[in-house]
């Protein structure tokens, strides 16, 4: 990822006086340059940028640079200057108001990025809502300001609008923290029958999301065993003094793969291919829970076999079992 | 301001630099159409020489343009493949997007999941990153998804037949197991599932509906053939009524719609009766495809009966022997 994002480089080999090119033409549109990276600048930058970039090689008055910023003006861009101090220069900066180049969003762009924020507030925790709030809003930035998409009636702070958070957002978002305070936890939940409400005390590790719910993946302290709980059914949550003493250690699951499923299965995160036959294929996953990789697991049916943990084996066969039971056999039916 | 005032306080040659590059940022351009463009403009009202132009592009690609020289290739345009005024994308701001689009797509119909992958890549193409065509496929790696990009002519053409309902289509087809296959097919509908887009629809030689994948479909052609279409149309309406009771233990949380929200379940036809006091969900569907419906049972943490209809009792019946069989071995032997 490092090299993929690696900035572009910004050091030309030092020829100060290339015939080749239009250094002031080229100094001028490194202002640009600066201001499009930075969006504000203070003068006293921009002539310390210039002075170091190996195309100039020689200091550059206040005047020049302001030559510079008025024939931006004039391409367009919109530039102000601001002043904290009025009395002191050195407190001059320019603010580029918005991307020279803008991006042009169509009203399908907006509109699905409108709707990804809705889903997110509803569903998620505030740290992904947040973080994809804050992009669109850096993205707002490098919009065309004519777009017909915010002319029509909806504007701009509708269209970064957080729907109103929900109450297992705002509990997520809680919980994550209990989880990265590492604080033990008293809580006080319903049963899954809903008949009668039970406390325990955890060492609360990870918050997991499953099919848009979140659970909180603790370890029970009493019994020493590891506990999903949905956050649905958490009543109260008291935080006690005393930390967490474990670690969450992954469970390593390995699964076989049949037939037509072993030649087109895609990889989900945190899987390794061990062995690849034309029509076979062994998988390890790492995972903290063994529910959910069981559950999407056994819906492969006689193209899957989970081959360890043992543990993780017997637990399927009792699952099975159980269906069996109800479902009948094949000869009393 | 006037002409001459603005001159004064201008430099022109970066004035005519930064014409050119949006000039470019719109499309490719020859040296002929770059100079009727100065000679348009107010500020520059000329043309200019060849060398001057190179200086321009020269300056252009000095400050981190990349510009494809004209050629018989481009047919002799100038065409701009890269600037660095676009937006600073980081490693955060990817790890985001690739973690949002994992999450939606779940919830996203396969117009909106296009629809997603057009702004995302439009985004990446905007940002100042070089590696452009890497992070796009790492974006769709790690999302577990397939871009669509290559296949607009196969995807709109599927639309229009779903939305007709009276189209029959001879596909070719490549399957992962029997390599490229020729058939008929009645489309039905799209859609979208854990990064993937299929074609739901009537196959001439198989009795239930298939469903494949839009990135395997080699070729796509409309034919006439009547009497076949009918019969696949025919074939479409045949449902099988299904009748399930699923236990529940949940039984205040659990509205239906949630239940079958939480484990996928899609049956637009399907009645949901909840008879809390014996403890489960009368079921009724109509089903064509039981390939999602068998999923739904095998996945599920909850028992259940089938009422009817025995063979599909007896395939799942079946299938959990055999699954079954699995793990009566130790795992040494496996």
């Amino acid at each position: 990822m490092r090299n993929l994002l690696s900035p572009v480089e910004d050091k030309p080999p030092a020829l100060s006086h290339d015939k080749t090119l239009s250094t002031s033409a080229l100094r001028v549109l490194m202002v640009l340059k600066w201001l499009t990276e930075n969006q504000v600048m203070s003068l006293q930058n921009l002539r310390n940028n210039l002075i170091e970039y190996a195309y100039l090689n020689r200091t550059c008055s206040d005047e020049t640079i302001l030559k510079y910023i008025n024939t931006l003006k004039v391409l367009g861009c919109k530039i102000h200057r601001e002043q904290k101090d009025p009395l002191t220069d050195s407190s001059v900066c320019y603010r580029l108001e918005s991307n020279p180049f803008p991006l042009v969003l169509s009203h399908a762009d907006v509109l699905i990025a409108q709707r990804l924020l809705t889903i997110l507030g509803q569903h998620t925790d505030q740290g992904l809502v947040s973080a994809y709030q804050q992009f669109l809003k850096g993205l707002s930035w490098s919009l065309s300001n004519e777009q017909a998409v915010f002319s029509e009636g909806a504007s701009c702070d509708h269209f970064f609008e957080i729907p109103d958070s929900q109450h297992s957002r705002k509990q997520a978002g809680e919980f994550q923290q209990y989880c990265q305070q590492s604080f033990n936890l008293e809580l006080q939940y319903q049963d899954e029958n809903n008949s009668q409400i039970l406390t325990c005390q955890v060492e609360p590790y990870d918050l997991i999301e499953r099919k848009h719910q979140w659970y909180l993946l603790a370890l029970d302290i009493l019994s020493n065993r590891q506990k999903i709980l949905p956050l649905a059914q958490i009543l109260s949550v008291n935080q006690l003094p005393s930390k967490n003493k474990r670690k969450i250690v992954p469970v390593h699951v390995l699964f076989s793969l049949y037939g037509r499923l072993a030649s087109s299965y895609r990889l989900y995160p945190g899987e390794k291919i061990l062995f690849k036959g034309r029509q076979e294929l062994h998988i390890k996953s790492s995972v903290l829970e063994t529910d959910s990789i069981m559950q999407r697991l056994l819906k492969y049916g006689v193209n899957c076999q989970i081959l360890a943990p043992q543990s993780l084996r017997q637990l399927v066969k009792k699952r099975i079992e159980q269906k069996m039971l109800f479902l009948g056999t094949r000869q009393e039916s | 301001m006037t002409e001459a005032s603005i001159s004064k306080s201008l430099n022109s040659t970066a004035y005519r630099i930064y014409r050119i590059l949006e000039w470019l940022v719109e499309k490719p351009l020859t040296l002929t159409e770059i100079n009727l463009k100065f000679k348009a403009d107010p500020l520059i009202g000329k043309v200019v020489s060849s060398d001057s132009i190179l200086l321009y592009m020269n300056t252009l690609k000095a400050i981190g343009c990349e510009i494809q020289r004209p050629s018989p290739k481009n047919s002799f345009h100038y065409m701009l493949l890269y600037h660095p005024f676009g937006m600073t994308l980081t490693g955060q701001h990817i790890q985001l997007l690739i973690k949002v689009k994992s999450y939606v797509q779940t919830m996203l119909g396969h117009t909106e999941m296009l629809n997603l992958d057009c702004f995302l890549k439009k985004l990446l193409n905007f940002s100042t990153i070089k590696q452009k065509d890497s992070l796009q496929s790492e974006l769709f790696e790690k999302s577990r998804s397939l871009d669509y990009g290559k296949f607009p002519h196969h995807i709109a053409m599927l639309e229009n037949c779903c939305k007709s309902g009276e189209t029959l289509l001879i596909m070719a087809y490549e399957s992962p197991l029997k390599g490229r296959e020729v058939f008929h097919f009645l489309p039905e509908l799209l859609f979208y599932e854990q990064g993937v887009l299929y074609i739901r629809g009537e196959r001439e030689e198989f009795d239930l509906t298939s469903n494949l994948r839009v990135d395997r479909i080699a070729d796509l052609k409309v034919v006439k053939q009547v009497k076949l279409l009918r019969t696949l149309q025919d074939r479409k309406k045949e449902l099988t009524q299904v009748e399930i009771q699923l236990f529940c233990l949940k039984k205040e949380n659990h509205s239906h719609t949630a239940l079958r929200a939480e484990h996928g379940v899609y049956h637009e036809s399907s009645e949901w009766i909840n008879t809390a006091d014996e403890g489960y969900y009368h079921i009724n569907l109509a089903v064509r495809d039981f390939f999602y419906l068998k999923q739904f049972l095998l996945s599920t943490p909850y028992v259940y009966k089938i009422v009817r209809p025995t063979f599909f009792l007896a395939d799942l019946q079946m299938s959990l022997e055999t699954v079954k069989a699995y793990y009566e071995k130790s795992s040494e032997s496996c």
